[in-house]
């Protein structure tokens, strides 16, 4: 077996207690290095960590004047710098190994939910990349999903400022193929991978809430 | 050939061969160092090389492609603001003569700074003869400091540099990178100079020493530089093609430090200055001698700075890209500052009289640097022994390696 982040060996001693778990995708020291949360004091809901002086938190604060909040906000992964090189290696890059390692991470609690719902990739982004980070995850976790959205936006997250983030437009809509989908009283997950300022999680929210779904939760592999 | 995605020649029609497990660029042939997944985008299975994927990703998809190599013969001065020593000036000789007969050489001597100066002639020479030269080293530390001295000699030449994340590319006649670079590079370079041939990983790393092979073309030369020989990078080079910068050029021993446990960065966070350091700084100012006290981060030292400000009126701070480090250095010789706090080692070429030495916080120091530090200490004949101070936490195993090292030297049982 080999570390799937440092590609060096793992060497597992075999006991009563880990003999029918799954092996490992990281070493012990990458897999400290990867869920180490930076210090700070942080917002109770996104987990940002606040500014000196900032009471509630403004991405927060903003969201709820702008969307229809979401029910809960998950995050898997603080964005510490051991974290952020490996979404640049798995996105830029295009280490889709690194999609195992995140499997690894992630705890979806399926069972809490009906609908799965992962952020859409542009068709401009997939053909560049190859593959779509959110659904490569979801799919060696073992997890269900649906490809309910789909979406036209070509720009990056990260070659945007905020303030252009936030006046964009809903890059979202409904897919024609997945038209009769249950979302009315359905419990719903959507996913992302790294959440910034939540203005992407919440557009796609707020196409999913005009079908009325009993509530919309948020995973996200990091937080930025 | 250099490999890059811009290349107008098709190497390789897929960069990974996805039935025989072989990547064309590293040569990687090891199951475990591929990965393969089902491509929905390709509609079916792709394989890619983890082992050199810190270079980009080379799959069974996409062609291998690069840039045939060239050669071009370019004037290469170099500007040494001191003159090198009798010792250095000699293996500077062997290594000119190494690249002019074509064979391979390897320096045995001190670890990192110093040991540049050696090279510059060589260099000098092989791009005058239109030989594309590469220095690399496996640590990206070296290949920063490497670059930025022969930047700083070589002003006129247009250096590649390579490592990480970073990459300042021109045609690749004279670049300075790490040896994970050289998988980008296929029977190119000439001569291949390696600086710290022995520090982790490469000594162990079949790939990495495939690398500088493959990289370097069939009649070139690899001259390697390392403290620590081993009988095969010996026989590697050849028996009669090793030079010692041996202890009888120092003409004295060196200095053995003395171990002080203390925790001196959390008194300074409490803005309290260390006991034991006060002690020292107070008895070495006192003795009318100079003192460079080393830090393992900069943060720590500007901490400390104005602590030790506050009890001993003068003192300077200097770092590696510190733009006035030399004038700095200069004031120290000068005599117009007695206490240096620096982060970096400084050059081969800077000696002081009466200088003693404090490392705060050994237990961060790997020891090749340890060893080089104790080396700064005594270099004048009036004064040839100076004093060496490691403050630590705890006791490391490169401390160990650093005293054993020294006293084995001293006792003429080895070389550094
Ligand atoms: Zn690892
Ligand atoms: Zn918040
Ligand atoms: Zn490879």
């Amino acid at each position: 077996m080999i570390c799937l982040y440092c590609h060096g060996r793992i060497t597992v001693e075999l006991n009563l207690l880990n003999l029918f778990s799954q092996p490992k995708k990281v070493c012990e020291s990458c897999h400290l290095k990867l869920t180490e949360w930076r210090r700070g004091e942080r917002c109770r809901r996104c987990r940002k960590i606040k500014d000196s002086g900032e009471a509630a938190c403004r991405d927060c604060a903003f969201i709820s004047r702008r969307f229809t909040s979401v029910r809960n906000i998950r995050c898997l992964l603080d964005y510490n710098s051991e974290v952020k090189m490996m979404m640049h290696r798995y996105k830029f890059v295009r280490d889709v190994a690194l999609a195992e390692v995140m499997a690894d991470f992630i705890d979806i609690k399926a069972w809490q939910y009906d609908v799965i719902v992962p952020i859409p990739v542009s068709d401009h982004r997939l053909q560049e990349r190859g593959f779509n980070q959110i659904t490569e995850v979801l799919k060696r976790s073992g997890t269900a999903y649906t490809e309910l959205l789909a979406t036209n936006k070509i720009q990056l997250q990260s070659e945007r400022t905020k303030s252009e983030r936030m006046k964009s437009d809903n890059p979202f809509s409904f897919d024609a193929g997945q038209k009769d989908v249950k979302i009315l009283d359905k419990r719903i997950l959507i996913v992302d991978d790294i959440y910034t300022t939540g203005i992407t999680v919440h557009h796609a929210a707020e196409i999913i809430m005009q079908r009325k779904p009993a509530y919309i939760d948020v995973l996200t592999f990091s937080k930025a | 050939m250099y490999f890059n995605s811009k290349g107008d020649v098709v190497y390789k029609e897929t960069g990974v061969d996805i039935r025989k497990n072989i990547c064309h660029r590293c040569h990687n042939r090891d199951k475990k160092l591929f990965y393969e997944f089902y491509s929905e985008l390709y509609g079916r299975d792709v394989k890619y090389c983890l082992n050199c994927i810190g270079l980009g990703r080379v799959d069974s998809m996409s062609p291998l492609k690069g840039t045939e190599t060239r050669r071009k013969s370019e004037q290469c001065d170099y500007e040494l603001n001191f003159e090198l020593t009798d010792i250095q000036k000699e293996a500077s000789k062997k290594v000119v003569s190494a690249i002019r007969n074509k064979h391979h050489l390897l320096l045995h001597a001190v670890t990192g700074a110093g040991k540049t100066e050696i090279i510059f002639e060589g260099i000098k020479f092989a791009r005058a003869h239109g030989l594309n030269v590469a220095v690399v080293s496996p640590r990206i530390d070296v290949v920063k400091e490497v670059h930025l001295r022969l930047g700083d000699a070589f002003r006129k030449s247009r250096i590649d540099l390579m490592f990480a994340g970073v990459k300042v590319k021109f045609e690749h006649h004279f670049t300075v990178c790490t040896v994970h670079q050289l998988y980008n590079f296929h029977d190119h370079f000439d001569c291949i100079i390696v600086d710290e041939y022995d520090a982790f990983p490469l000594a162990d790393d079949k790939h990495l020493l495939g690398a500088i092979d493959k990289a370097g073309t069939v009649d070139g030369n690899i001259i390697i530089m390392t403290a620590t020989p081993t009988r095969k990078m010996v026989s590697y080079v050849g028996e009669g093609n090793v030079f010692q910068i041996a202890r009888r050029y120092h003409g004295h021993d060196l200095t053995v430090p003395v171990i002080h446990y203390g925790n001196v960065n959390k008194e300074v966070r409490r803005k309290r200055l260390n006991g034991k350091l006060k002690r020292l700084l107070d008895d070495i100012t006192a003795a009318d001698r100079r003192v460079l006290v080393f830090f393992p981060e900069i943060k720590m030292m500007y901490d400390a700075y104005p602590l030790i400000l506050k009890y001993f009126g003068e003192a300077e701070t200097v770092y590696s890209g510190d733009e006035a480090r030399y004038s700095k250095v200069e004031r120290m010789r000068a005599g117009g500052i007695k206490i240096l706090l620096t982060t970096t080692i400084l050059e081969r070429g800077v000696t002081f009289k009466n200088l003693d030495v404090i490392v705060v916080h050994t237990e961060y120091f790997p020891s090749d640097t340890l060893i080089q530090i104790c080396g700064r200490v005594g270099r004048k004949p009036q004064d040839p022994t100076g004093n060496v101070h490691f403050i630590t936490l705890y006791n490391t195993h490169h401390i160990q390696k650093t005293v054993r090292t020294i006293n084995a030297f001293n006792k003429g049982r080895s070389v550094i």
